[in-house]
């Protein structure tokens, strides 16, 4: 179990602003003081640490002055992991979403951790926070997280909810990983991305082949939608299959340019985790 | 009307609606189904298989409460006529149409009679028949009715001996008077099948005069003459006595002939002149009348069990459709190089 987690150990996000903190950390931050980056050069007297005195911008000064290299003091921030809960991460055909959505907190937690952040986590179903962990930052937490998001019972429905709780988050020192199959609407998905809106947001998408491309055979499918509760009875052709897949394909492309609107580009985690796939697309994105 | 063997087994009919309540096939969970393009034939099959439980259940729970559709009447638009039959029971009929005691080879009048009345009415199913006898006195035997078997049973029980008098008068009152009983819409015909006939006092011949005008009755005399006896047309040499004492056939044909409605009369002198002269009267007697036929009472319990069974078979062919919406084969979480 652990052994999945350290995969995470790997997982680095930079973030690409300097961030206001006093913590030491890894990312760039706004303070001045010691630290590897340089900033900027600040007279002595209004900056007097004279160990880091700028011998070549002194001696050149006409008029006179001594100053001083101030360097980025690298600080902190919290990885907000928000899980979406809804009755719909119980459903599942060719993937476990629920034990993805555990791994993959346990694993952002675990990260957060190895690279000097916090990680707070909150999996939200419906209107309901299902659980909830404090930003903390000590050994074990990525098993806890995981535990915790394993254990739950997925329940209720809509994005109310999880919207309360991404206005609710701090707008600074913030990254937010959102972990959701998107089983929303368009309409829905852009209320909840704008209810993130200022923060870097690290959208995790669970997809499940299965849902997303049901098989051709001829037969009646009794189906539930966990979170409405709706039952229906399909009758399963080749032709019916292919308009399944064509409709999800068309709605996933709308999602993402949903995404895109928002500045975002979801991870798309199809089944199973590929973790050389997630270190790359984190590379990649710009927070 | 629908009957029931077992009206309290209806009590179990709310359970028909239980398909309503509860699905049939086992669901796999799908998440967003409003966002998935919904089909017109999954709608179809979705409703045709709830309505396939409601009906399934309805019908079982219906045919176990045994219902049948009651028996009856039916009107009816035929071709025939309301007829009473008026059967001479004077013991000279129980004669051949020689005036002999019948031996093997000659049938009695009445018997022909009997046999060619029962050929007569099995050819004429739409007839409304009633049935009435006279001897010393007159003798409703049969109201009129169109079942059957009951006229059939009628006639053949006129076969007893008869009696010795003949008042023929009241039983033509008689015969008259069931012609009430006939439908509204058909003639009326009264066919007096006699061997002789018997004066007729006045206040009788008044009596059915009235009832002649009143019903409107076509009369027909079937008189079965016996060898040597005069015949009814024979208007007797000048000077002989002709007086309803000597001569009451002839007097009751020339009272009949006054009563001012139809009236026929045929003299039989063997058996083929009765077929011919019954013939006759059926061809003349076959007019539009509304009669009534006889509904028997019709079991439909096994309509609903079969209704029940198709119900059902489509039933457990969606079962044996049944397979899950995607296979469940969670991969590993983490995907492996």
């Amino acid at each position: 179990m652990t052994a999945e987690l350290h995969l995470f150990d790997a997982l680095a996000w930079r973030m690409s602003k300097a961030q206001a903190g006093l913590r030491q950390g890894v990312h760039r931050g706004r303070t001045r003081g010691a630290g590897e980056a340089f900033a900027d050069i600040a007279p002595l007297l209004a900056h007097p640490d004279a160990r880091r005195l700028d011998m070549r911008r002194s001696l050149t000064d006409p008029l006179g002055g001594f100053f001083v290299r101030r360097f980025e003091r690298p600080t902190d921030i919290t990885l907000h992991i928000l899980v979406d809960g809804s009755a719909s991460l119980a459903a599942g055909a060719s993937s476990d979403p629920q034990g993805l959505a555990a791994l993959l907190a346990g694993g952002l937690a675990q990260a957060a951790r190895r690279g000097g952040d916090l990680a707070a986590v909150q999996a939200v179903g419906g209107a309901t926070v299902l659980a909830a962990s404090p930003s903390a930052r000590h050994a074990g937490l990525g098993e806890e997280v995981r535990q915790m998001i394993a254990q739950l019972t997925p329940a209720g429905s809509g994005i109310g909810g999880l919207v309360d709780a991404a206005s609710a988050l701090p707008l600074r020192r913030v990254l937010v990983a959102l972990v959701s199959d998107f089983n929303l609407s368009e309409t829905e998905l852009d209320a909840l991305l704008a209810s993130l809106d200022p923060r870097p947001v690290l959208p995790f998408w669970l997809r499940d082949s299965g849902l997303e491309e049901p098989p051709s055979a001829f037969g009646l499918a009794e189906v539930r939608d966990p979170e409405s509760g709706r039952r229906r009875t399909l009758l399963t052709t080749r032709r019916w299959a292919a308009r399944q897949a064509e409709a999800g394909r068309r709605h996933r492309t709308a999602l993402r340019a949903i995404f895109a609107s928002h500045g975002l580009q979801p991870i798309e985690i199809r089944d199973s985790i590929d973790i050389d796939q997630v270190i790359a697309a984190l590379d990649e994105v710009s927070l | 009307m629908i009957g029931f063997t077992a009206p309290l087994a209806l009590w179990l009919l709310p359970l028909a609606g239980l398909p309503l309540l509860t699905r049939w096939l086992r669901a796999s969970a799908v998440p967003r189904l409003d966002l998935r393009p919904a089909e017109g034939a999954s709608r179809t099959v979705d409703h045709g298989m709830t309505a396939a439980g409601v009906i399934a259940l309805a019908a079982l729970i219906l045919g176990l409460a045994g219902p049948f559709l009651r028996g009856g009447t039916a009107p009816y638009r035929g071709n025939g006529t309301n007829l009473v039959l008026l059967i001479d029971r004077s013991s000279s009929m129980d004669d051949t149409f020689a005036g002999r005691a019948p031996d093997g080879a000659e049938e009695s009048k009445s018997a022909a009679a009997r046999r060619i009345l029962q050929n007569f009415i099995a050819e004429r199913p739409d007839d409304r028949i009633g049935i009435a006898a006279f001897s010393t006195a007159p003798l409703q035997v049969l109201p009129m009715t169109t079942s059957r078997t009951a006229i059939a049973a009628a006639i053949a029980a006129q076969g007893e001996r008869g009696l010795s008098q003949t008042d023929v008068g009241r039983g033509l009152a008689l015969a008259m008077q069931m012609t009430r009983d006939a439908s509204g819409l058909g003639s009326r015909a009264v066919v007096l099948v006699s061997d002789g006939a018997a004066v007729v006092p006045p206040e009788v011949q008044d009596l059915v005069r009235e009832l002649a005008l009143e019903q409107q009755v076509n009369l027909y005399w079937l008189y079965l003459r016996t060898a040597g006896a005069r015949s009814i047309f024979d208007p007797g040499k000048p000077g002989e006595a002709d007086t309803p004492q000597t001569r009451p056939e002839r007097h009751l044909h020339l009272l009949l002939q006054r009563l001012g409605i139809t009236y026929r009369a045929f003299e039989a002198e063997s058996p083929e002149a009765v077929v011919e002269a019954v013939a006759e009267i059926g061809k003349m007697e076959t007019k539009p009348i509304l009669t009534e036929r006889s509904l028997p009472r019709r079991e439909l319990g096994w309509l609903c069990f079969l209704i029940a069974t198709l119900a059902t078979l489509a039933l457990t062919a969606a079962r044996w459709l049944e397979r899950p919406f995607a296979p469940a084969r969670p991969a590993p979480l983490v995907r492996q190089p």
